[in-house]
């Protein structure tokens, strides 16, 4: 999941990202109003954390201008402006939530995953593709009585394959939503990493939840692709 | 009037009074023309019948025969009713008519042959009008020369009684009184309705204003077409008001809602940053690394704290200023130093142009510090990069004038007094991450008002914003 964040009090600002990114997000991070909105219209994020205080361009005129180019990116706004009127205002602009400082890292990332689940109709905090199942919050994977254990990055793209599970993701899609910009590489990384987690996925005898659409991309199937 | 005077009762008062006033006069008015009119038809009458009694006092021979005693006698109408009586000015002897009886009428007179009148009372309970008159008995035999001293003289008095008279006036006052009662009343009751109903827009607007929630408070005043035009002043001077004390709540609102975001914004640093070195176990120099940007949050914190304090202190007078011999320039010169790593990094330099002669201040060195400092830190963080920022000193009216302008990158279109609100910065970020609390302006503000300088900001042209403050020469 790749989330823009738009936070000038660089103490935040960094402490999210590096959280984020510890949770398996891939994070974008300004703090700066003017180029927060050339990323925000650029990229495309699974929900975008705005300060509305924010040099440039301030958040809520950023809010107003993604939602007016028909931008459904969840926007979460983070503000030290806890009155009625404020809240009012933000969510009336288009937030899909706002969260007043100070808050909690964990009630930050339920935020973002609640949103992100929204995106792709998921409502549980639990997914289940076939007898693999995501948990979202404490981030453990089993497969049947299995428990899989991940890297952050292999996290990262399982939970991404979960939430689209039997629609085809393009190599394209995954690079921009599970990796890093600064990281380097290709999309070819991606393939190298399909490869990992799909043998964490299958042993034995086991039916091969993740498959491969040559030319499309990769998709999770609880059919064996069959 | 008491306490609490009423529109309605000094309205009511006044008029009421004002319209007691004319009925009265117009009573009295009205009643003395009838009398006096009343009163003239019997002097007529009195008059012609008394000139033509005197013509009967008569002399024949140097004797006196009183023909009008005659006449009446004659009558028996007259002999009930006539009331007259005459006197001989020589002997006083009298002679009256039979219907006085054993009364008399009052003896008075004025110049020969001129009436008087007077108001009596005879026989202790009748009211008469009386005329008097002093004449000459009239020679009836012409033809024997009597000289004139030996001609009587006699004072005749003819009275009619008044009270057919009075009884009409009496009557007369009480219809006059009545009609008059009347009148007040009524015009009270009408004037009770109109007044009371042309004070009903100042009830409704009262009642209006008291059911007002908190929320509404500032909200001004909507009129109808038919308001009052008298009301109409009103209304607007209190939605003037309104506005006023709206502007007011707003600045405090807003210093409330940019002083807790000032706090609150380091506080979630500090909680993220602890909450984060809390996730997982990390090496004792990432947790040192962590505590030092605990530590410079909380260093920021206690600035801003500090000087909202120092603030509220100047604001509330409680600065004690602590006089020392200062040199201004020094102090401008060090303040600049002092920002050497922000002017290296915004490619700032500084033209200096400092005549002032007054340089050496006696002043609170501290608070002359910290309104130089701000200053030159806000012009240095808000100039445009590159440019250059000037500093000048000179002395105008005996006063130090020092200016600070910079260059700005695009035209300010905001209300420069806004900037002295504590918080207050025009492109609504509050966090630039140099060190400013965004009440350095504000505590300039006050400092200035403490030490009895004036301080004015004001962008000179499009491309220029300038501080000035204009400080006292201090006698050394």
């Amino acid at each position: 999941m790749r989330i823009l964040l738009i936070e000038d009090y660089t103490p935040l600002r960094e402490s999210i990202t590096e959280h984020l990114k510890d949770t398996g997000f891939a994070v974008d991070a300004t703090p700066d109003g003017n180029e927060g909105l050339k990323f925000a219209t650029s990229h495309k994020y699974d929900a975008i954390v705005l300060d509305l205080m924010v040099p440039g361009i301030d958040g809520l005129k950023i809010l107003t201008e993604l939602r007016k180019n028909g931008d459904e990116t969840p926007i979460i706004i983070t503000s030290a402006l806890d009155s009625m009127e404020n809240r009012v205002e933000g969510l009336n602009a288009g937030a899909d939530d706002y969260l007043i400082k100070p808050f909690g890292l964990p009630e930050l990332l339920a935020r973002i995953q609640a949103q992100t689940r929204k995106v792709y109709g998921k409502r549980k905090a639990t997914i289940e593709v076939g007898d693999l199942v995501v948990d979202l919050n404490s981030k453990r994977v089993t497969r049947g009585k299995r428990e899989i254990v991940l890297t952050k990055r292999e996290y990262g793209l399982l939970e991404y394959l979960t939430y689209r599970a039997g629609e085809i993701v393009s190599r394209q899609e995954i690079w921009e939503h599970v990796y890093q910009d600064a990281e380097g590489g290709s999309s070819n990384a991606v393939d190298v990493y399909v490869s990992y987690l799909r043998k964490k996925l299958n042993e034995g005898n086991e039916p091969n939840l993740l498959q491969t659409r040559r030319g499309q991309g990769y998709f999770l199937d609880p059919n064996d692709g069959t | 009037m008491g306490p609490n005077p009423s529109i309605l009762g000094r309205l009511l008062l006044g008029t009421g009074l004002s319209i007691l006033l004319m009925v009265l006069m117009g009573i009295v008015i009205v009643y003395f023309s009838i009398r006096n009119s009343f009163i003239e038809q019997i002097d007529v009458d009195l008059k012609s019948t008394a000139n033509l009694m005197v013509s009967e006092l008569e002399t024949q021979g140097g004797n006196v025969y009183h023909e009008w005693l005659l006449d009446i006698e004659d009558d028996p109408t007259r002999a009930l009713d006539d009331l007259a009586q005459a006197w001989d000015v020589r002997t006083g002897q009298s002679v009256k008519s039979p219907a006085l009886g054993p009364r008399e009428l009052p003896r008075f007179h004025g110049e020969l042959n001129q009436p008087v009148f007077l108001d009596a009372t005879i026989g202790g309970d009748q009211s008469v009008r009386a005329i008097g008159i002093l004449v000459n008995a009239v020679p009836k035999d012409r033809v024997i020369e009597v000289p004139d001293y030996e001609i009587p003289q006699f004072v005749f008095v003819l009275a009619a009684s008044t009270r057919q008279k009075d009884n009409a006036l009496r009557n007369l006052r009480q219809t006059l009184i009545l009609v008059g009662l009347g009148t007040f009343v009524l015009c009270g009751v009408a004037i009770f309705g109109v007044i009371n109903q042309s004070l009903v827009p100042l009830k409704d607007l009262s009642d209006r204003l008291d059911a007002r929630e908190d929320n509404q408070l500032g909200r001004p005043i909507v009129i109808s077409h038919n308001f009052p035009m008298e009301l109409r002043g009103l209304v607007e001077g209190y939605n003037h008001l309104l506005e006023r004390i709206e502007g007011v709540r707003k600045r405090e609102r807003d210093f409330s809602y940019h002083a807790a975001h000032e706090l609150r914004t380091p506080l979630s640093g500090i909680k993220m940053v602890t909450e984060l070195a809390l996730t997982r176990e990390r090496s004792s120099e990432d947790y040192q690394n962590r505590f030092q940007k605990v530590d410079t949050i909380a260093d920021g914190m206690k600035t801003t704290v500090s000087r909202l304090m120092q603030f509220a202190r100047l604001q509330g007078g409680n600065e004690v200023l602590v006089l020392d011999r200062i040199d201004l320039h020094e102090l401008l010169d060090t303040a600049w130093k002092e920002l050497s790593q922000k002017t290296k990094d915004h490619k700032l330099s500084a033209k200096w142009k400092l005549n002032s002669e007054h340089f050496i201040q006696e002043n609170d060195a501290e608070l002359l510090r910290i309104l130089v400092s701000n200053l030159i830190d806000n012009a240095a963080s808000y100039a445009e990069e590159g440019s250059a920022i000037k500093i000048e000193t000179f002395d105008e009216k005996k006063h130090l004038i020092l200016t600070i302008s910079n260059a700005i990158p695009e035209k300010l279109e905001e209300n420069c007094e806004r900037f002295f609100e504590p918080f207050y910065r025009a492109d609504k970020v509050r966090t630039h991450g140099e060190g400013h609390t965004g009440i350095g302006l504000s505590l300039c503000k006050e400092i200035a008002l403490t030490i009895g300088a004036i301080i004015n900001i004001a962008p000179t042209d499009e491309k220029t914003f300038e501080a000035q403050v204009s400080i006292p020469f201090s006698d050394l």
